[in-house]
């Protein structure tokens, strides 16, 4: 399939279909400087890129595995920066690996912009206090209990949105942490937060021709948190995704490819840290300090933290917004199970009541039809072939052998990280050991339908 | 994070009638086993086999641990180059699988690697298309009690086939773009024309 876009015209009408918005002002009102060009040109590349994937469908017909050629034409300040081979190229062997597309670029000429932060005053009455720890917060569960394992003066959250619901959920959310801490800053220990939202869109295709699979999406959320991590002077964005999540393995052999999403995947990760070192010239650090800790793991935190009463206000539904009064999640989607999981491990299960999901997988198994508990099913498909992996003579090799990408992981992690691949190697076994000595420490639910 | 995460549940072409035959239960193991293959064979022709199979066999073969990285690159390449076609794809990640197990030192990849591919490729083909789809359906279906006995029935129906898949390796390797290729003769005895006017067509 070939898609070809030209958003390098400004002037394109709303309902054309070639035109996108971010409001970039937030994050020059949040940190009273604007945006350099170059990272205002980023924000338009990966916008450009987020358009083009949503406008374009996935053809699964015959052979074909959803493999599309996009064509993107975008306007930047220096189209000539951006044509390097090195920084067009590797733009996109990263979007490959993001999405399994061909991607090509032509890159135009595009004015200034007339805009300036001073003219719609400060978001913040000051800065936030240096050093800042800048951190995605997409308002769901790990980007709660992340934060809740997290230490610092100060916090800066960086959140995208393209609805209002997504919006006043994440405020909810902060809103309810700056009590919390407030509270601990009453008494002297409590950190400094601020939440820089920034709304963003496209001019919405035609619903049947709508692509939902958005594998680029992640792009957008990470130039955003790059751009909030530069402004605040800052050279470190935290990223906070479970590592079953964020490794994200296939759940049966009908899964291939980026069937399986990977935008905090470690390989985005380190490719997206090259990426915006090339296009700034500068190095930013792109951390998941919880790569090694299952999703229960990073839970358990949120008891002790005192955030434990926000669960109920995290969305980790594929389904999101599931529009039935007083349900905002499905229950059986995949991420639904992982966090009912990762819920009733971490002691959680008074904070986020079954009620609160459309069907529940977990307990009430025989009023379901069976495409409800697909999700489940294949989910503990999958515990059931990790632990035969991980009870084999050798663990590694059989868990590799049946995920590689995961040795390569353990390299690239190695030669970023410095760090000895073996040690990866025996960490990420640790991960799965314990991802699956949590499913069958409910062995009602593991056996249940067995 | 499993965010909108893609499942295929409805069978392809070929692979369909196979599960309707395992749904219903009324004929035997041979009988699946001899139609799985003649499933494999018809999707490995309709889709031109397996493209890039003989480079992948190469990059195994020439494999080292200290490239082990750019031969994992090299496969991607590859799967780009033929569009993301379906068997490639899946042959790339059973070519990055057999790397793994020819570096680990504990565990090699011997004799002929070209069969013994092709080989793993025609199993990953059979898993993609039918095994993985079947297991949940076939339980939900009620022709098994449980997933652990369906896991039972599929480690069966893989030692009865795994014969004719040698077989059908054999060919891809020799064609890799599946041409003429040929089901191996089947392994269930062919039923007589008594036996089939014999049969009750009201129970099927």
């Amino acid at each position: 399939m070939n898609y070809n876009y030209d958003f390098s015209n400004e002037l394109a009408p709303v309902g054309s279909g070639d035109s996108y918005w971010l409001d970039d002002q937030r994050l020059s009102r949040a940190f009273h400087r604007e945006v350099p060009r170059r990272m205002a040109d980023l924000l338009e590349v990966a916008m450009s890129v987020y358009a083009a994937d949503r406008r374009s469908r996935r053809n699964y017909r015959g052979m074909n595995t959803g493999h599309r050629r996009i064509g993107v034409r975008v306007g930047v300040h220096d189209p000539g920066f951006w044509a390097r081979p090195e920084i067009s190229g590797f733009l996109s062997e990263f979007l490959y690996w993001m999405s399994e597309d061909e991607w090509s670029f032509d890159f135009t000429s595009r004015p200034a912009p007339l805009t300036s932060a001073g003219h719609q005053g400060f978001l913040f009455s000051t800065p936030p206090e240096a050093p800042a720890t800048v951190s995605l917060f997409s308002g769901g569960l790990d980007s709660l209990a992340g934060l809740a394992k997290r230490s610092g003066a100060s916090h800066v959250l960086v959140s995208g949105y393209t609805h209002n619901r997504l919006a006043g959920q994440q405020l909810r959310q902060v809103e309810m942490i700056r009590l919390a801490w407030g509270r601990r800053r009453a008494l002297g220990h409590g950190p400094d937060l601020r939440h820089v939202a920034v709304p963003f869109g496209i001019d919405k295709p035609r619903r049947s021709g709508e692509e939902k699979s958005q594998r680029t999406r992640a792009l957008v959320f990470l130039t955003l948190g790059v751009a909030t991590t530069v402004q605040a002077r800052s050279d470190t964005l935290w990223v906070y995704e479970n590592g079953t999540g964020a490794l994200n393995l296939p759940l049966n052999a009908s899964q291939l490819g980026v069937d399986n999403y990977r935008g905090i995947h470690p390989r985005s990760l380190i490719m997206a840290e090259r990426l915006f070192e090339l296009a700034l010239e500068t190095k930013v650090n792109i951390r998941n300090p919880f790569l090694f800790e299952t999703k229960a793991e990073m839970c358990s935190s949120l008891a002790v933290s005192g955030l434990a009463e926000i669960v109920r206000e995290t969305v980790s539904c594929d389904n999101y917004p599931v529009r039935v009064r007083g349900k905002n999640q499905c229950g059986h989607c995949t991420s639904c199970v992982l966090r009912r999981q990762a819920i009733r491990c971490g002691g959680l299960t008074n904070y986020d009541p079954p009620e609160a999901y459309r069907y529940d997988v977990l307990d009430n198994a025989s009023e379901l039809a069976g495409d409800k508990l697909h999700g489940f099913e294949v989910m503990r498909g999958q515990v059931y072939d990790l632990e035969q992996r991980l009870s084999s003579d050798d663990p590694w090799l059989a868990l590799a052998s049946s995920f590689p990408e995961l040795e390569r992981t353990c390299l690239e992690l190695s030669n970023r990280h410095n760090v000895g691949a073996d040690r990866m190697r025996e960490r990420m076994l640790d991960l799965y050991r314990t991802y699956v000595h949590e499913w069958k420490s409910f062995p009602n639910i593991l056996s249940r339908a067995a | 994070m499993p965010e909108g995460d893609r499942f295929e549940r409805a069978f392809r072409a070929g692979w369909r009638s196979v599960y309707q035959l395992a749904r219903d239960g009324k004929v035997s193991d041979e009988e699946i086993t001899d139609k799985l293959v003649k499933a494999l064979a018809k999707n490995m022709r309709e889709a031109d086999g397996v493209p890039g199979l003989p480079e992948m066999t190469q990059m195994i073969a020439d494999c080292r641990p200290a490239t082990l990285l750019e031969s994992y690159g090299a496969l991607d390449r590859l799967v780009r180059e033929y569009d993301g076609h379906r068997h490639a794809k899946i042959a790339a990640d059973v070519a990055k699988s057999l790397i793994v197990q020819s570096l680990s030192g504990t565990a090699g990849v011997g004799g002929d690697i070209s069969t013994q591919f092709a080989a793993r490729v025609c199993d990953a083909v059979m898993d993609n298309g039918f095994f993985a789809r079947a297991g949940t359906s076939l339980v939900e279906e009620g022709r098994f009690s449980s997933a652990q006995e369906f896991r039972e029935w599929q480690g069966k129906i893989e030692g009865m086939i795994e014969p004719s898949v040698a077989k059908v390796a054999k060919q891809l390797v020799q064609r890799p773009d599946a041409k003429g290729l040929r089901a191996p003769n089947r392994m269930s005895k062919k039923k007589t024309t008594s036996e089939l006017l014999g049969e009750n067509l009201l129970s099927t």
